[in-house]
């Protein structure tokens, strides 16, 4: 066991991927078509073939989901960091228990659940047919910028690299131990890294309902949209406060003494959770007068502010950002 | 039964509460940014006084949101009735108070 091993599996999930999420890709461009004939002309057919489309992708998308699943148990088989033992660290050797939403799986895993819960949807065909635009665009997305099987998690894979020439006398082995250790540690084993960001995932896939809901309701102005928008807003209100509320305790122990509060991440956070508190409190009056006018349009703003913090980790410095000044 | 409308002022006062926080929270994005300019800048003084900018500003929302759910939530937990009593039961209180009553005189 150890780095051939490894890299046997990193190129055989890749190898098995990479069809799977063309094959996601294509049919996810046929979902748009159809929705967009649906949405133009109301015939049945069309809804019923997207339909059948829609199981397609969130089938396949489980089986990529699955071919993740067995590359990170892999990794745990494989590779193991045995720490130098002058080093005194508390644990003598170590394994990557990587979470599977991290890198460029984490807007897999979103578009996943996003799928799973868009077949949840019963009743109004026209908001599905539109859940399909959405879903169209969201896996064109994952396949062009975040593609899991192109390049199987390249930071973990260079950690890795590096750690094996260590070992072969190639770098300070001690330095690339104690960063190892910290990361393993605090971020990919932290129980944490677990709840935290899947709780915030399955949330923003909730929402995501409820954001088409919201563009339906002040286009048709019916009520059943704004029940539907609601019906989703809860769970995702509701993980979204407990994933937020776990990354504190999180924050605390990993960062410690680090800059991350008011990060730009965090403000982002804080700004969408308020937003979807005023919007879940504004519903209260839903029916009396223009309120429903005004609820819907914060739904869309709370997605917007959603998207938003999401990119926030990729276009402004911060704790949480891979950017730099 | 018919909404009063106070609650429904209370409501609107709420949400529009929420939403100056999230431009509270913009701000602090924009903010965070400008200074993110110069590098190594949270190892600097600039950082606490960055954080105490921000909470200042953050205050007195937080406390208009806690008078404001304070007033909504006890109205959603419990019933009319039970908390007309308790108002009752203070108001009583508060009149023995000033007039030096005490109910364990009877």
């Amino acid at each position: 066991m150890g780095f051939a091993e490894y890299l046997g599996a990193r190129e055989f999930a890749s190898s098995i991927g990479q069809p799977v999420i063309t094959y996601i890709f294509i049919v996810a461009l046929l979902m748009g078509f159809l929705s967009i004939l649906f949405l133009r002309n109301a015939k049945e057919d069309y809804f019923n073939y997207l339909i059948k489309l829609l199981y397609i992708q969130t089938g396949l998308y489980i089986v990529g989901f699955i071919i993740i699943i067995w590359f990170h148990v892999r990794i745990y088989n494989t590779v193991l960091i045995e720490y130098p033992l002058d080093m005194q660290l508390p644990v003598e050797s170590s394994r990557f228990a990587i979470p599977l939403w991290i890198e460029s799986e984490k807007l897999y895993f979103w578009a996943m659940i996003a799928s799973v819960f868009a077949l949840t949807l019963k009743g109004r065909k026209e908001l599905r047919s539109f859940l399909g635009v959405i879903l169209s665009v969201f896996s064109s997305i994952v396949f062009f910028f975040s593609n899991p099987f192109k390049e199987p998690l390249p930071i973990v894979h260079g950690e890795i690299n590096r750690w094996y020439a260590a070992l072969a006398g190639d770098g300070n082995i001690y330095q690339i131990a104690g960063t190892l250790y910290g990361r393993i540690t605090y971020y990919y084993n932290s129980t944490y890294m677990w709840t935290h960001p899947p709780m915030l995932f399955i949330a923003y896939a909730s929402l995501i309902i409820t954001f088409a809901a919201c563009v339906f309701m002040l286009w048709r102005h019916v009520s059943q949209y704004d029940q539907i928008a609601y019906k989703y807003a809860k769970p995702g209100y509701i993980l979204l406060t407990a994933g937020m509320l776990i990354g504190y305790p999180w924050a605390i122990e990993a960062w410690k003494d680090s800059a991350w509060w008011w990060d730009p991440k965090i403000s982002g956070s804080i700004m969408m959770w308020v937003l979807y508190s005023a919007y879940l409190h504004a519903r209260i009056y839903v029916d009396r007068g223009k309120l429903w006018k005004t609820t819907a349009l914060l739904g869309v703003l709370c997605f917007v502010t959603l998207v938003f913090t999401y990119l926030l980790t990729y276009i402004i410095p911060g704790i949480h950002s891979v950017v730099q000044p | 039964m018919k909404p009063k409308k106070y609650d429904y002022y209370l409501i609107v006062l709420t949400t529009l509460i929420l939403f100056a926080i999230g431009i509270v929270c913009v701000y602090g994005i924009t903010y965070y940014n400008y200074l993110a300019s110069t590098p190594g800048w949270t190892g600097t003084t600039v950082y606490p006084q960055f954080i105490d900018d921000m909470n200042s500003y953050l205050y007195p929302f937080l406390v208009l949101l806690l008078i404001s759910l304070g007033l909504c939530i006890p109205k959603r937990l419990f019933e009319q009735e039970i908390l007309v009593k308790i108002r009752l039961y203070c108001d009583a209180g508060f009149v023995d108070a000033a007039s030096g009553y005490s109910n364990t005189d009877i």
